[in-house]
């Protein structure tokens, strides 16, 4: 009877606890593309509309303006960097064009952040904010927010959130919660972050499928960085589900099979999802993240053979638009190319976005290059930043260890792993996507 | 233009991110006249490095063998070598990516020291750019470090392939001092056992009588008789534990973990039903001596791999064990005056019960848990109240005193 009592308690405190934390009924989705192939189909329209009004008029700025538009929603889709070239052309067209006061000014400054330019994009929101009919709330709510991110991607994280306030009083819409959840994020501070996000899904209007799922992707990101991989794997099967067909998600949901231990079972995800690659959709983060799965499984030849095909494309972009590109052509270099090459690309990049990121990856670089010393100099100046994230502190606590700092290496391990616990987990090096 | 904003934050969302690359690691356990070196490395790294085949065939094996002991050496600081003979290796997939696994034992040449040597480590670092090996340390009885957790000893990378090691002087007490402070820490955290012990003991002041078929706790048991009773459940739990200790540390036997945590589970669950209802009334020395041969299972797996050759262990046993009773008679000698105190007054009743049904309680969290393999909230709580228990003891020796000042200043009329 006694027993029986005990049990029926603990039974009673974990169904109570349960249902405390139940997740809130689904919303209901009714308008939006209900799969990638149907966002993908949009945006194609979109694009042809654009080149039609583009043929038609093509001094039109504000013709070009929407052909830049289309481009970029469907480079959003994509990954494709031609795209992107092709909006930029575009929007350079328009603003040389566009009567002085006037021009597609502001998608000028998002297409300039996307492609990592950062220095003209403050004269653009000059122009924007200045015109001569005042923007409204919610554009000059934007207008501030890429403020913001123009002084987050500098290194000036104070003034970034500052602004991302400021723009978050005129129009506490999704740009705002999401901006600030991913300054939550870098800052170390995830639970805050993943509030942001919920925010970001609770506004007055109800959200599209694919940016339910895009939220649900950043919140996956936010649990892995502090090492939650079955509740990261699970919101990416969320996005999935609500969403399907993305290829990002599903590189992201293949990760995770392989963080799971099942390399065979991920090879053939990402596999699967590089039999969707077309030259307009060739996914070389994709095919990187493959190289270095062969890789640790020891196939060497295979691994070879992906990397050289990414590493073309990435060295096809670099041509086209290296701001952009050169991130990710270190990545490259760093896992699987050559580490000489890595550190000039890291400094470029650490040149054009003087931020958390590149510090990490400009730290990696100086090690892979037998430099520990720079690499701990660089992780001790991005600490005193407020910047935290687990990879900064494994790299310090590396670098230490290679300078026979036995001590410090100690405590910048304690200080990755009290972040993210699973810091160290060999399987972490598994994670190719969102692993920062 | 709120589009344009989520457009932005999408864009962002594939920026560059770092990521971790797959290293070495050695893990170094120095004893008093050996050392062994457990080395990993990540078997992608090592067919990049050399295009050997990475299978388990013996061929593939005796090339893995033969390039260890070619690009690795360990020597004394005069210059003359360790030997390094490696005991196993084998391509496997342990945690994350597969990797080969070597464990190899080091001997310094006679007259050199055990504990300062020199590393020349060349494997991958020589032809993989960018890859690098961590030396860290496992277990150094001398130096007072049983293995329970690990230290950073140092790196090589690339040009930068040597590294020195030197854990200066050596004393056995230094490897026993820690094997007793391991003992007490891991008593003094680990309140499943302890729990189970104040279960036994808090009946122990009373005697049991069957009153219309059914036992029940009624008269107090003699304060002589009570400390006996006391001390031989005490020592029937030591001896009982003590003996599965020992066998299990010095002689590998092993049980799987969750079966014998289950068990720990239940022996608390056993003694709290009995703190409510006596159901093994003066066996209890019985009881405590066969459940702690469980609960010594379980003290073997924290100590069972500590040191290298039989004298490290058997003091590592010894030292552990000695942790142990230390913590197990502080913590009866501080429960046992509220007992003693309470016993004979009207508190003692709600004292027993309450005990019994927060141990029942806790057992039950505790099965849950260890069956499903997953922690809940009930046993969390429970933990966290645990760590303040001194309190309560506090509390209930204070109550005590009261209670028997008041008995004895109003004798029952």
């Amino acid at each position: 009877m006694l027993l029986l009592l005990a049990g029926l308690v603990v039974a009673a405190i974990g169904v109570v606890v349960d249902r405390w934390h139940a997740s809130p009924p689904a919303p209901r989705y009714s308008y939006g593309p209900r799969n990638f192939g149907d966002a993908l189909e949009l945006a194609q329209h979109d694009v042809l509309s654009g080149m039609d009004r583009v043929a038609r008029a093509p001094g039109d700025w504000i013709n070009q303006e929407v052909y830049a538009r289309g481009l970029m929603g469907r480079a959003r889709l994509t990954g494709s960097f031609d795209d992107l070239a092709t909006a930029r052309a575009a929007l350079d067209r328009g603003m040389r064009d566009a009567p002085r006061g006037a021009g597609p000014v502001l998608l000028d400054a998002v297409n300039l952040m996307s492609l990592h330019r950062q220095k003209p994009v403050p004269r653009d929101l000059d122009l924007f904010e200045g015109q001569a009919v005042p923007p409204g709330p919610a554009d000059l709510s934007e207008s501030i927010a890429i403020r913001g991110d123009v002084a987050f991607y500098s290194g000036r994280y104070a003034q970034a959130m500052q602004a991302y306030r400021a723009a978050e009083k005129l129009d506490a819409g999704p740009g705002a919660q999401m901006r600030i959840a991913n300054w939550d994020r870098k800052m170390g501070r995830f639970d805050a972050a993943l509030a942001r996000l919920d925010r970001a899904l609770a506004g007055p209007r109800p959200p599209t499928r694919q940016f339910t799922a895009t939220v649900l992707l950043q919140k996956g990101l936010t649990e892995l960085g502090r090492g939650r991989w079955d509740e990261a794997a699970a919101l990416f099967d969320e996005a999935e589900a609500i969403f399907p067909d993305h290829w990002l998600t599903a590189a992201y949901r293949a990760q995770m099979i392989a963080a799971k231990g099942d390399l065979p079972g991920a090879e053939r995800a990402y596999a699967a999802i590089l039999k969707r690659s077309t030259p307009a959709m060739p996914m070389p983060e994709v095919m990187d993240a493959l190289a270095a799965l062969l890789r640790a499984r020891g196939d060497v030849k295979g691994s070879r053979s992906w990397a050289a095909r990414a590493g073309a494309i990435w060295d096809r972009r670099m041509a086209q638009l290296p701001e952009a590109a050169v991130g990710h052509a270190v990545e490259h270099e760093l896992a699987l190319g050559a580490p000489a090459r890595a550190l000039a690309l890291a400094r470029a990049n650490w040149r054009a976005r003087p931020y958390g990121d590149s510090a990490l990856l400009l730290g990696l670089a100086l090690r892979a290059n037998g430099d520990p010393a720079g690499a701990v100099r660089l992780m001790q100046a991005l600490e005193r930043t407020g910047w935290r994230g687990a990879p900064q502190y494994v790299l310090l606590s590396e670098a230490l260890a290679m300078l026979g700092r036995a001590e410090e290496s100690e405590a910048a391990r304690a200080d990755a792993t009290a972040i993210n616990p699973r810091a160290f987990d060999p399987s972490a090096s598994l994670l190719w996507f969102g692993n920062h | 233009m709120r589009w344009l904003c989520l457009l932005l934050l999408m864009l962002f969302g594939s920026a560059a991110e770092a990521h971790l690359t797959p290293n070495s690691e050695v893990r170094l356990d120095l004893g008093q006249h050996e050392a062994i070196a457990d080395i990993i490395i990540p078997l992608g790294d090592y067919a990049a490095a050399t295009g050997n085949p990475t299978n388990n065939s013996a061929a593939a094996l005796a090339q893995a063998r033969r390039y260890l002991t070619d690009h690795i050496a360990f020597r004394a600081p005069d210059g003359r070598p360790w030997t390094f003979a490696i005991d196993t290796i084998a391509f496997a997939q342990i945690q994350g990516p597969p990797d080969l696994h070597a464990v190899a034992r080091l001997v310094p040449p006679p007259g050199a020291p055990a504990r300062h040597l020199i590393i020349d480590w060349r494997a991958i670092i020589d032809a993989v750019p960018g890859h690098f090996a961590l030396f860290v340390l496992g277990s150094d009885f001398g130096g007072g470090k049983l293995g329970e957790d690990r230290h950073v000893l140092g790196a090589v990378q690339g040009a930068r392939h040597r590294l020195v090691v030197d854990r200066g002087d050596t004393s056995l007490l230094h490897g026993f001092g820690a094997a007793f402070l391991l003992g007490m820490r891991h008593i003094a955290e680990g309140h499943d056992h302890l729990l189970f012990l104040i279960a036994l003991l808090l009946p122990a002041p009373l005697l049991a009588s069957a009153t219309d078929g059914r036992r029940r706790w009624t008269a107090l048991r003699p304060w002589r008789s009570t400390l006996w009773h006391l001390a031989g459940i005490v020592s029937a739990f030591t001896i009982g534990h003590s003996l599965t200790l020992i066998g299990a540390a010095s002689f590998d036997w092993s049980l799987p973990a969750r079966p014998v945590e289950m068990l720990i589970a239940l022996s608390i669950l056993i003694s709290a039903v009995h703190v409510l209802r006596p159901i093994f009334p003066g066996r209890e020395a019985v009881v405590a001596g066969g459940f702690g041969l469980v609960h010594g299972l379980a003290f073997a797996t924290i100590v069972g791999h500590f040191g290298l050759g039989a004298q490290e262990k058997a003091l590592t046993i010894l030292g552990f064990n000695l942790g142990i009773e230390t913590v197990q008679l502080l913590v009866v000698a501080a429960v046992l005056p509220s007992f003693l105190l309470l016993a004979p007054t009207r508190w003692f009743g709600a004292v027993r019960v309450g005990g019994g049904v927060l141990a029942m309680v806790a057992a039950t969290a505790w099965l849950v848990e260890r069956w499903l393999g997953q922690a809940n909230i009930v046993g969390a709580l429970l933990e966290r109240g645990f760590a303040q228990s001194l309190w309560l003891i506090a509390v209930l020796t204070v109550v005590g005193i009261i209670a028997r000042r008041r008995m004895i200043s109003k004798p029952a009329a």
